[in-house]
């Protein structure tokens, strides 16, 4: 008989799945040291450069060292089957231009590329490194996320409240634009339920009632394509 | 005195020929006087009539017998008196002297010699009621004076009854099952003989005499039977029901053929008695030597671990042609109910030509005879299923059987997981049914055809509130798995050296697999399957077995997913891995022969020696040859020796020799293999079973790094290598209630994924497996038993966050150590089974009751990792779980 061979190893991959999404944790509480997400944003004048953009949480310096191939995990850390070369931050430690056209590696190379894998990393140990697929056939595709509301109005002009859940809404830049996309949201205090949703919806703030200020992050995502973001200052 | 001389000449012609023809009425003594009659004619002389033989007569008047004389001849019936004193069955005779007259009348009559007064006057009656044909002498009619005996006889004894007899028939079967019980003694008392039943259980007496008589059914299996009797019976049919003994449920349980190395035979009424297996026979199995713990999660969840191969190098047969799938999904339960299964046949190595394209096992299902004495039903629910199943013989030659199945445990196991802490709120557990239908036909002893069609269906789906924390993209999964097919074999031995059979399957087979919306699998593959086999016993010393098998699979695959993890990889989240879509139909055939021989030139001692041919034709092309050999010897009447060696060789999965996303000149892979065996009888109670086996594995598959210089370069190919060294133990005790078994395998799996790598330990290398298996029958239908299993964890490669992957929103892990360099937690359960059964006439009413995993033992099944790998998140066993169970069985 023809051997079925994926229903094994697929099989107990699903039941991993399965059971990771059930195990009780609170991944929407941040701490500082995180990469939270990157993007890139390609240069309308130049398709040939990628701006290249990282959301942090009380990370100062990144470093940003690109592949021609997926980073590889092994026992010794993160390698690289390919020749990398390191991108340079401009204006800010959170910003770098990926210029395909000056990618520092063999010809045999970068004929075959189809992607950067963009690694960024914090200069301390508790930082969990990061990686963007830059893809060099299709351009990012970031949702258009413009905003958020809180319990329905704008965050500047929320005037706070005493109640221990807030209703946390993204706002798109269409009624369309939500169609495809996971959003999922952080905050410094509280926790957020549910921590990720797919397209249009919104999710609840829970705080203990202590907290005084804390910040919000909505980040939108077309998985594999692209990512937008929003930051939000929230004083209670 | 001329007429005083003719009378007495006449007197003396009539006396003789009247003592010649009535020789036994021949007067002896003298005349004595009687009254005359009236009317008498003149006096004459009496002359007693000679005795036979007496020529007095003839020879005192020689001159007269010129003369013709005519005497006188009875003419009315001959008479015979009753004389009631003489008794029943009294008879005396009385002499009567009497005148026959010219008129034939008799007269003066008197009686000669007497009887008694009342028996002598019904003889002159009689004597005076003769009527004679008159005497002649010449041609002249003359009176002439006889004397004459007349019997008497007393009343009449009664008739004796007629002796009478009658048959007796009946058929010995089983309370409550009616399973007809052959080779039984059956024995008549007080006559004493004795009769055997036969195959249908049945036995005769003939020719009975009337009476009270015992039949008795000696105990053997079951309890001693006496039935009273009179015969002849008014219903000469008996149906004599046995009451089995309270014996243990695993007498006679694991048996090695002679000539197999390592092969072991189950009868599945016995294996469904075990503990654990909540009455599925097949998941016996779990506790034979060689076989490793079956995970219930994770990569080889619910499938069967040989000898340190991959679960998918064992391969599943049923009744010898081979079957997609034995088992449900997690292994939970067997895909044929109980009442189709005959015996498990598995073969943990060194098994005959006769299977091939495997380097596990072989584990073969052989299909039971449907009953042919009368219809039977099963009923059985518990608390994973019901199911139904009914036969009935059909003419004289057929018998046919259909029966299905349905799960519920979607509806229970989900409360049970959650009550248990065990997280899995979420999981929509798996869903099974299966179908069986079965014909028979035995035209003949010589001719079997056996004919089944069965089909499954597992489903199993997941659907999140939210997106998965560890694969955003993932919003649930679904997984289905399903089969429908139809086979025949047919056995045929024309005469007693020579035995054919022919096989046949055929069906259709499919998997779904959906990952959230953009990750799927489909595949349909319909095999048809031929296989021939011959076996030809050319003396007492040497037979010759052989066949081919002829196999072609059309399929279709529509793939967008990555290519599956393979052994020994570390995993990462699907979202992060090259994605592949394929969608692509095609045929595959498969051409194969095997022959050996089997040579055993002294009693005991024999050598097994054949090969196999394989041919593989479409995108996989290959051939391989694979010689085997065994040798066998029976060193004294409780020590067995065997040896085996040879080779096994395996086609790679589909997807590695797949032109699409695999590499489809890879080659087969293959297995070397050495095996030893002892069998030691200890008395008749006790046997243990060693072996030692080794595995030297070459041209294993293996992943081929990626490098994006290369983009054609082939993702797989044939560097791998790999190691099996082990040893396994079978120790049985049978006693008369109590029975045991202990299987305990020591072993090492270890493979080489790249040339000059070191080897590292086999994903399912458990070092050691210990199984114990024992039951004790309390009388009175109850049945009690326990199952013990311990077994070294699997190795798993330890990880550790690698990288966020912002693009898709995961955690992608590194690994935190060399590759399978620590091992979950070692396994642990107690299964314990309490049994007991309701013995009706006709029927059996069983209920048991199950405690699967009796200690509460928390066991790892698999490794699990918080989301972002920052912590170890174990995938847990069940927990405690009771398994209630009832069985009806007409």
């Amino acid at each position: 008989m023809k051997r079925l061979s994926l229903t094994a190893p697929l099989l107990g991959a699903l039941m991993i799945l399965s059971a990771g999404c059930s195990m009780d944790f609170e991944p929407s509480l941040v701490e500082e040291g995180t990469i939270l997400a990157l993007r890139a944003t390609q240069d309308e004048a130049n398709d040939q450069q990628f701006e290249l953009e990282a959301l942090t949480v009380g990370v100062d310096a990144l470093t940003w060292t690109a592949c021609g191939a997926p980073w590889v995990g092994t026992e010794n850390g993160l390698e690289c089957v390919t020749p990398t070369w390191t991108l340079t931050p401009s204006e800010s430690e959170h910003k770098a231009t990926l210029d395909l056209g000056a990618v520092p590696i063999p010809d045999e190379y970068k004929d075959l590329l189809e992607s950067v894998y963009v690694l960024v990393d914090g200069d301390g140990d508790e930082v969990v490194p990061a990686v963007l697929s830059v893809s060099l056939t299709a351009a990012p595709n970031n949702p258009e996320l413009v905003g958020v509301l809180l319990d329905g109005v704008a965050p500047d002009e929320w005037a706070g409240t005493n109640e221990t859940e807030i209703e946390v809404a993204p706002v798109w830049s269409s009624d369309e634009a939500s169609e495809g996309t996971t959003t999922s949201f952080y905050t410094t205090a509280g926790a957020m339920d549910p921590w990720r949703i797919t397209e249009d919806g919104s999710t609840m703030l829970t705080l203990e009632g202590e907290e005084t200020n804390l910040t919000l992050y909505v980040i939108s995502r077309f998985l594999g394509e692209g990512a937008t973001w929003t930051k939000v200052e929230v004083s209670l | 005195m001329r007429p005083l001389f003719t009378l007495l000449t006449v007197v003396a012609l009539m006396s003789l020929s009247t003592g010649l023809s009535l020789a036994q009425e021949a007067p002896d003594e003298p005349a004595q006087q009687t009254a005359k009659p009236e009317g008498a004619p003149s006096p004459s002389k009496e002359v007693p009539a000679p005795a036979p033989g007496d020529k007095g007569a003839s020879e005192e008047a020689p001159s007269e017998q010129a003369q013709r004389v005519t005497p006188p001849k009875l003419a009315s019936e001959r008479p015979v008196v009753r004389c009631p004193s003489l008794g029943e069955g009294g008879a005396a005779k009385a002499k009567v002297s009497m005148l026959i007259r010219e008129t034939g009348e008799t007269d003066e009559v008197m009686i000669v010699t007497g009887i008694d007064a009342a028996c002598d006057a019904e003889v002159l009656a009689a004597a005076n009621a003769l009527v004679f044909t008159p005497a002649q002498l010449g041609d002249a009619i003359v009176a002439v004076k006889i004397r004459w005996t007349i019997r008497a006889e007393g009343p009449p004894k009664p008739e004796p009854p007629p002796i009478q007899t009658g048959d007796i028939e009946g058929v010995v079967q089983e309370l409550g099952t009616r399973t007809r019980l052959p080779g039984l003694v059956v024995r008549l008392l007080p006559s004493g003989v004795e009769v055997v039943t036969d195959a249908e259980g049945r036995f005769a007496f003939e020719s009975v005499p009337e009476g009270k008589v015992t039949i008795v059914v000696p105990s053997y299996d079951h309890e001693e039977l006496r039935t009273k009797l009179d015969v002849p019976l008014e219903d000469p049919k008996l149906v004599l029901r046995l009451t089995p003994l309270p014996r243990s449920r695993y007498r006679i349980t694991v048996e090695r053929p002679k000539s197999d190395v390592s092969r072991v035979i189950v009868s599945a009424k016995v294996a469904s008695e075990i503990p654990g297996g909540a009455g599925d026979p097949v998941r016996v199995i779990e506790v034979m030597p060689g076989v490793g713990h079956v995970s219930g999660a994770g990569p080889g969840a619910g499938q069967i671990i040989v000898r340190g191969s991959a679960p998918e190098d064992t391969k599943y047969f049923i009744d010898g042609l081979p079957s997609p799938q034995l088992y449900h999904f997690g292994n939970i339960y067997s895909i044929l109910q109980e009442v189709y299964i005959g015996e498990i046949d598995f073969r943990t190595g060194g098994f005959s030509t006769e299977y091939g394209n495997a380097t596990g096992g072989i584990l073969n299902l052989t299909l039971a005879p449907i009953p042919t004495d009368d219809v039977h039903f099963r009923a059985d629910v518990n608390t994973y299923h019901t199911s139904v199943a009914a036969s009935t013989p059909v003419g004289d030659e057929w018998a046919i059987s259909g029966g299905v199945r349905r799960s519920y445990i979607d509806a229970i196991l989900p409360a049970i997981l959650e009550s248990s802490g065990a997280g899995a709120n979420l999981v929509a557990a798996p869903v099974y049914y299966d179908y069986q239908f079965r014909a028979d036909h035995n035209p003949s002893p010589r001719s079997r055809l056996k004919l089944l069609a069965y089909g499954t269906d597992d489903g199993f789906s997941v659907e999140f509130a939210e997106p998965s924390a560890s694969d955003p993209s993932t919003t649930g999964f679904g997984i289905n798995q399903l089969a429908h097919m139809i086979q025949g074999s047919w056995s045929y031995i024309p005469s007693n050296d020579l035995s054919l059979r022919l096989g046949l399957v055929s069906g259709y087979q499919g998997l779904r697999l959906q990952i959230g919306e953009d990750r799927s699998f489909k595949l349909r593959v319909c095999p048809l399957v031929l296989r021939a086999d011959a076996d030809r016993r050319l003396s007492s010393k040497l037979r010759v077995r052989g066949g081919i098998l002829g196999a072609i699979r059309s399929f279709g695959v529509k793939l967008e997913l990555p290519r599956p993890v393979k052994e020994g990889q570390t995993d990462s989240p699907t979202a992060v891995r090259e994605q592949f879509s394929v969608d692509s139909d095609g045929f595959e055939e498969q051409a194969e022969g095997w022959a050996e021989v089997r040579w055993e030139p002294t009693n005991g001692f024999g050598v097994i020696a054949g090969a196999r041919l394989n041919k593989w034709f479409g995108d996989f092309q290959d051939f391989t040859v694979e010689p085997r050999g065994t040798v066998f010897w029976q060193a004294s009447e409780g020590t067995r020796l065997t040896a085996g060696a040879g080779l096994n060789t395996q086609r790679p999965f589909y997807d590695e020799t797949s032109p699409d996303i695999g590499n489809p000149n890879l080659i087969s892979e293959r297995s070397t293999y050495g095996v030893l065996g002892l069998k030691q009888q200890l008395g008749e109670m006790f046997a243990i079973d060693v072996q030692l086996f080794a595995k030297l594995l070459d041209d294993l598959v293996s992943p081929v790094a990626f490098d994006p210089a290369q983009p054609e370069a082939v993702p797989y190919d044939n560097a791998g290598e790999g190691t099996v060294y082990g040893g396994e133990i079978l120790a049985r005790l049978a006693m008369e209630r109590f029975n045991a078994w202990l299987s305990y395998t020591l072993s090492e799996s270890k493979r080489t994924d790249r040339p000059g790598e070191p080897a590292r330990p086999f994903s399912y290398d458990q070092t050691h497996v210990l199984s114990f298996v024992a039951s004790y029958a309390l009388g009175s239908g109850w049945n009690s038993g326990v199952r013990m299993r311990y077994s070294t964890g699997n190795p798993y490669t330890p990880l550790t966050i690698g990288y966020y992957d912002s693009t898709s929103d995961v955690y992608v892990p590194r690994p935190a150590g060399p590759p399978l360099s620590d091992r979950i937690e070692d396994f642990f359960a107690l299964d314990v089974r309490v049994s007991k059964e309701f013995r009706y006439e006709d029927w059996l009413l069983k209920v048991y009751l199950e405690i699967n995993n009796a200690t509460n033992q928390q066991n790892v099944e698999n490794v699990g990792y918080r989301y972002d790998y920052s912590e170890r998140q174990d995938i847990n066993g069940l927990p405690l779980v009771p398994s209630f169970g009832i069985q009806g069985v007409y």
